[in-house]
């Protein structure tokens, strides 16, 4: 029995997300075609091979084809090479496929799922006479945006490159970073409708075999039309939907994307995404800035004691306010109470009622100004913040102790280094107040009790969540000296361990 | 997520029936940071709101009296406009025809009262010496008295069977003036220590004294002093700085026999001299007396 009436009926068995093959048939000009039917970007042209009678037939999507590589090292030699000329069908195959045409990459299809997913991989189509087969030569596009910064994880003394939407550049900057002939980049498909290419990456012999197969569990399991945002993937991991929190740590910042893999864990790249994604994943490694490793160690180590205070601070200091004003004024100095009451007189609102609106007010503006373009943003914030905050306090109705509390726990969330994680508080420091304004120091209490009991109960694929307060890696509150951070984590469970002399 | 909502729905169940205590805006309290309690048979309890210093805020006082001290307090609220909040009370001061047990018992019951309550045994009428005294113990807000003991310590000790010298005041001119110390029994208020007693348990109680004390070849200013027994004798170990003239050593070591001599003098262990407690009358003193460097 669910908390909430009977618990759901288990799903039918559905039928496998992407059947194969999805265009059963024989490869043919007219298949082809009718796949492509009412197309407009769809192109087929006859040819004469070497200006003799041997006709073939090429096809390829436009946009989705450089049509200058198309015409030099494809349609060029077939037009021009005198060695193609009066060559049987077999013989005409073997010269195309063995180096006549000059492509790197070509392969040869003999069906016509194969060859649709080729045409719409950016490939073009030279079809056998007859039909049956057809080789396929790499001449796609390269429409990408370049390597650009990070904008979310700035960097200040760490490399400034970016993961971008295309896939195979984002496996590129990893390759570059971690040489490893053991790098290992395993690749799926999900999506019905989209098709995404989505890679597993990871360094064998490093990460534990199990972790990896369960990511490539957890994506083959992923059964949606389309793969176009980092929900798509996050969402559909396991667990995920029962918790605002994060189990996968997204990484804008191949370095740390790189980091990660070398600590033993799995990365997931998707076709689209200009981000990687880190399983497992727990609360320390949402408390860390990439940052961390390029500091001093024993600043890092304070900013990261002041990461986990902030933490604190942000998710109990509105509830805390509104318990100890409502329900344990004996528990304020009294100096501060008095000012707290004198603050307060004047105000037609509850003190938790106004804790709520102002944190409900915060999140506006900050929505507010994440929505519009980045110098409206800046003022809405600015007006927001200042004037209307200002206003507020001067007209009586806020008081200028609830403002400077939400102000400090919402300036607090800012110090997270992930914006998952930041959202994740925001949501329970809300319920948080709440609790804290209905019963006072006993309800913050019941909350956070509920709060650890559920961090406890969270796993990213098979670490505990609340590591570094769980399995004995309490060190990892603090950045270790680099030197001596000789080993591993343990929740990784790495078969190799030691990871420096 | 399902967990959230059901603590959520049992907390807000246990609200509206008045399973847990209601919540109340602050500014609809009257904050109070002094409580005087006097008389035995009809109680009366009056309490000193708390002002922010250098505002030009003028403390109010309320009165109750009762029965007992919980219809007293009853009715001191009900003299007040706002809800008088005894959770601020800062002093306790008691009044000499109080029954201090009963007062320190309702202290440990009530929800709002708390035990680091300072206590204070006031010579005469509690009541009369806050009136007079208003002004001064409504700007104390959060400071800090050497002499301080409060309602948990005194509690402690009391219920061990132990003796335990309270601070004690008199009305002066402007009001409530420290006036040595009262000595609380198991039974109640057993004697006062006055003039050289008192600066002998001020000694023993440990207090940060920085007191000037006029000595044959001069004067000294006593900074610390520590004790210990040991076979029946009270060693003693002061720390002073001259403060005038050449006082000697020697001279700062009968002083402190003097008043230790005092406070011993009654017979009441109440700093905890010998570990069955008992008379103390009868420790032999020996005092080292040093200057500060």
């Amino acid at each position: 029995m669910a908390l909430f009436g009977p618990a759901p009926a288990p799903d039918p068995p559905h039928p496998h997300p992407r059947p194969q093959p999805r265009l059963p048939g024989p490869l043919t000009p007219e298949a082809l075609a009718g796949v492509f039917a009412r197309c407009v970007d769809f192109g087929r042209r006859e040819l004469a091979v070497a200006g003799g009678e041997t006709r073939l037939e090429l096809f390829y999507l436009a946009g989705m084809v450089r049509m200058e590589r198309v015409s030099d090292y494809v349609l060029r030699p077939l037009a021009q090479d005198g060695a193609l000329a009066g060559l049987g069908p077999e013989a005409l195959w073997e010269k195309m496929a063995s180096g006549a045409l000059y492509s790197l990459g070509v392969e040869e299809v003999a069906d016509l799922d194969a060859a649709v997913a080729a045409l719409i991989g950016g490939d073009c189509l030279l079809l056998y006479p007859g039909g049956g087969k057809a080789l396929a030569f790499n001449v796609g596009t390269e429409e990408k945006r370049g390597i650009s910064q990070p904008e979310e994880e700035v960097s200040l003394k760490g490399p400034k490159d970016a993961f971008v939407e295309n896939l195979r550049t984002n496996t590129s900057l990893v390759r570059r970073h971690l040489k490893a002939p053991e790098l290992r980049i395993a690749e799926q498909t999900v999506g019905r409708q989209s098709l995404t290419p989505v890679d597993v990456v990871w360094l064998e012999g490093i990460a534990r075999a199990d972790t990896v197969d369960r990511v490539a569990e957890a994506l083959e399991d992923i059964d949606i039309d389309a793969l176009l945002s980092t929900g798509n993937l996050t969402e559909y991991l396991p667990g995920a939907l029962d918790t605002p929190f994060p189990l996968v740590q997204a990484t804008q910042r191949p370095d740390r994307f790189c980091y990660g893999l070398s600590q033993g864990r799995v990365g997931i790249l998707a076709e689209g995404l200009p981000l990687g994604l880190l399983a497992p994943a727990v609360l320390g490694d949402f408390l860390r800035s990439p940052e961390d490793r390029s500091e001093n160690w024993m600043v890092a180590s304070a900013l990261s004691l002041l990461r986990w205070l902030c933490l604190l601070g942000t998710l109990l200091l509105p509830g805390l306010y509104v318990a100890l004003v409502r329900f344990h004024p004996e528990l304020i100095p009294t100096r501060l109470a008095l000012s707290i009451m004198a603050a307060r007189l004047s105000v037609p609102l509850s003190a938790l009622f106004e804790t709520l609106l102002l944190l409900v007010a915060f999140e506006v503006l900050q929505e507010a100004g994440l929505r519009l373009p980045a110098p409206i943003g800046q003022t809405v914030s600015i007006l927001g913040g200042l004037v209307v905050g200002s206003a507020a306090v001067e007209a009586r109705l806020i008081s200028p102790a609830v403002l400077v509390v939400v102000a400090v726990a919402g300036v607090a969330g800012y110090t997270m280094p992930d914006q998952d994680l930041s959202g994740a508080l925001r949501l329970w420091r809300l319920a948080l107040a709440v609790l804290g304004g209905v019963a006072g120091l006993f309800g913050l209490a019941a909350g956070a009790v509920l709060l650890i009991g559920h961090l406890a109960g969270l796993d990213s694929f098979g670490s505990p969540y609340l590591i570094p307060f769980a399995a004995g890696e309490a060190e990892e509150l603090l950045r270790q000296p680099l030197p001596r951070d000789k080993f591993r984590p343990t929740h990784l469970k790495s078969a190799n361990r030691r990871k420096q002399r | 997520m399902k967990k959230t909502v059901a603590v959520l729905l049992v907390l807000a169940l246990l609200q509206v029936t008045g399973r847990l205590p209601p919540g109340r805006e602050i500014e609809g309290l009257q904050l109070i940071t002094a409580l005087a309690v006097d008389g035995d048979r009809e109680v009366a309890a009056t309490a000193l709101t708390a002002v922010r210093v250098g505002e030009g805020e003028q403390p109010q006082l309320f009165t109750g009296a009762g029965e007992d001290l919980a219809v007293a307090c009853r009715a001191l609220r009900e003299s007040s406009s706002r809800r008088a909040y005894l959770g601020q009370t800062a002093q306790l001061l008691v009044g000499a025809d109080c029954d201090l047990w009963e007062t320190l018992a309702f202290v440990l019951d009530h929800r709002e009262l708390r035990l680091d309550t300072l206590l204070y045994m006031v010579d005469g009428q509690a009541g009369a010496g806050l009136m007079a005294s208003a002004g001064k113990v409504s700007a104390e807000n959060g400071g800090t008295d050497p002499r301080a003991v409060t309602v948990g310590q005194a509690l402690a000790r009391l219920s061990a069977g132990d003796c335990q010298a309270l601070p004690a005041l008199a009305p002066g001119r402007e009001g409530l003036i420290p006036d040595g110390w009262a000595v609380a029994g198991p039974q109640g208020v057993v004697g006062r220590l006055r003039g050289q007693a008192a600066l002998g348990c001020e000694l023993l109680s440990g207090v940060e004294m920085e007191r000037v004390i006029p000595l044959p070849g001069g004067a000294a200013e006593v900074l610390r002093a520590h004790w210990k027994v040991r076979g029946g004798t009270l060693y003693c170990a002061l720390t002073a700085r001259p403060a005038q003239g050449d006082p000697r050593a020697g001279q700062l070591e009968e002083w402190g026999e003097a008043v230790l001599s005092a406070a011993l003098a009654p017979g009441w262990d109440c700093w905890g001299l010998l570990p069955s407690g008992g008379d103390v009358s009868g420790l032999a003193i020996a005092v080292k007396g040093r200057w500060a460097e």
